[in-house]
């Protein structure tokens, strides 16, 4: 399972401990809130001290995985009508001095959902939260230092419709004509100096850049990006920069239970282990 | 085109028309041709357009079903369900024309069968055009 460290930003005046646990009073269904592709909600909350350890549930309600053994056919779940796929995703939030650790599920909610379910839970009174990823000091001091970029590549995911087309007031025939798309999953788009020259470039506002676009994005539609960059004009040993996967993260194998899930103790326990190994990280 | 334009261009046009037609003291044509000729016009869109929304529900693919998960797929069922009963309004309208005297029609049928005509074509255009854009774009 793989996790990474963030820092918690909200206002000071606000209680976050209340909102969550004015969000565990209510029913299940009363938690639900619209996310892409079904709902999301705050699923379970343990309490360890200073450490509160949530665990959010995203519901896929459109489409999902089947059933299939070695030897037994491909078959589908059975599922309700009200039912969907759950991907869940944990969170260890650190009440006192608002570092978060958080479980990186690809299919589940990520730190940007999160942020925006708690933020937006009651629609009369939104609050500005956001999660900022600890960023790796070594890989980002190499960034500041390679400051002669010779070429830069990334990915980038084309528009595709969705309600947020809506919400800006696009018509109907807008929208179909935004569907056409390209039909790429994704477009990569690199560019290039000629030798021994350098791009006018600096990679941190580059950087900043993607960081923006990932923002608020459950699929961000950044793919990948990397550079390669040298020290300075006379270096001759150029270095490929992955932009992307910079952040402070750690990795522990967990064993599934019997339904091929991930225990909930053991990714709470998984989160606490990190947590307290990233303490020097936590400035 | 925006979306607040989109819903009442085909309206704001059929009323400004129908005012040009009331305002201009223009004459409603003599005979009975030309409502037998809307008629025969409203039917063809209406059935067209019918035919249009069964193709459009059935349509499959990656991009369609992304559409359908949007809430403009709703709005565009809706165009084409205005635009059939814009095209059926039409055909009754011009269907009670006959009841009336050709030479002599009361005076509110002129803007009126202004207004259902110019509806009728324009709510015709825009669910047309938005679906011919969409089967463009379905793989």
């Amino acid at each position: 399972m793989k996790m990474e460290l963030y820092k918690l930003d909200k206002p000071d005046g606000f209680d976050l401990k209340s909102r969550i646990q004015d969000i565990l009073r209510q029913k299940r269904h009363q938690r639900n809130r619209p996310r892409t592709g079904g709902l999301m909600r705050l699923e379970h909350v343990d309490v360890r001290g200073k450490l509160w350890l949530c665990d959010f549930v995203k519901i896929r309600t459109d489409h999902g995985p089947s059933k299939a053994g070695e030897n037994d056919p491909v078959q589908g779940f059975e599922l309700g009508p009200k039912d969907g796929f759950g991907e869940e995703t944990a969170l260890l939030w650190n009440t006192v001095n608002d570092w978060c650790v958080l479980q990186y599920n690809h299919h589940g909610s990520r730190s940007s959902a999160i942020a925006e379910y708690l933020a937006h839970y009651i629609h009369e009174e939104p609050v500005p939260l956001h999660f900022f990823p600890k960023i790796d000091d070594q890989l980002h001091a190499k960034i500041l230092h390679k400051k002669h970029v010779n070429k830069l590549s990334f990915t980038i995911a084309p528009k595709e419709v969705s309600d947020a087309d809506w919400d800006s007031g696009a018509g109907v025939g807008t929208a179909a004509r935004m569907l056409k798309g390209s039909g790429a999953d994704h477009v990569e788009i690199t560019i290039s100096a000629r030798r021994k020259n350098s791009l006018h470039l600096k990679l941190p506002d580059f950087m900043d850049w993607i960081e923006r676009l990932r923002h608020g994005h459950d699929d961000s539609p950044i793919g990948s990006a990397h550079a390669i960059a040298r020290e300075n004009e006379n270096d001759d040993q150029p270095e490929v920069l992955d932009l992307l996967h910079n952040r402070i993260v750690a990795e522990e194998d967990i064993l599934p239970g019997v339904d091929k899930r991930f225990p909930m103790k053991d990714r709470f326990d998984a989160l606490h282990r990190a947590h307290d190994g990233w303490k020097k990280l936590m400035i | 085109m925006p979306r607040k334009i989109e819903r009442v261009y085909p309206y704001f046009v059929a009323i400004i028309s129908a005012i040009v037609f009331w305002r201009a003291h223009l004459k409603f044509p003599s005979g009975q041709e030309i409502l037998s000729a809307a008629i025969t016009l409203g039917a063809v869109f209406t059935g067209f357009l019918a035919t249009l929304e069964s193709m459009i529900i059935g349509l499959q693919g990656s991009k369609m079903r992304r559409f359908k998960n949007t809430m403009f797929f709703p709005l565009l069922l809706k165009y084409l369900r205005e635009a059939i009963w814009s095209a059926l309004i039409f055909c009754a309208v011009s269907l009670g024309g006959f009841f009336y005297d050709a030479a002599n029609p009361p005076i509110w049928y002129g803007p009126v069968w202004i207004f259902l005509g110019m509806t009728t074509i324009l709510t015709f255009q825009r669910a047309s055009s938005v679906l011919v854009k969409l089967i463009q774009s379905s793989d």
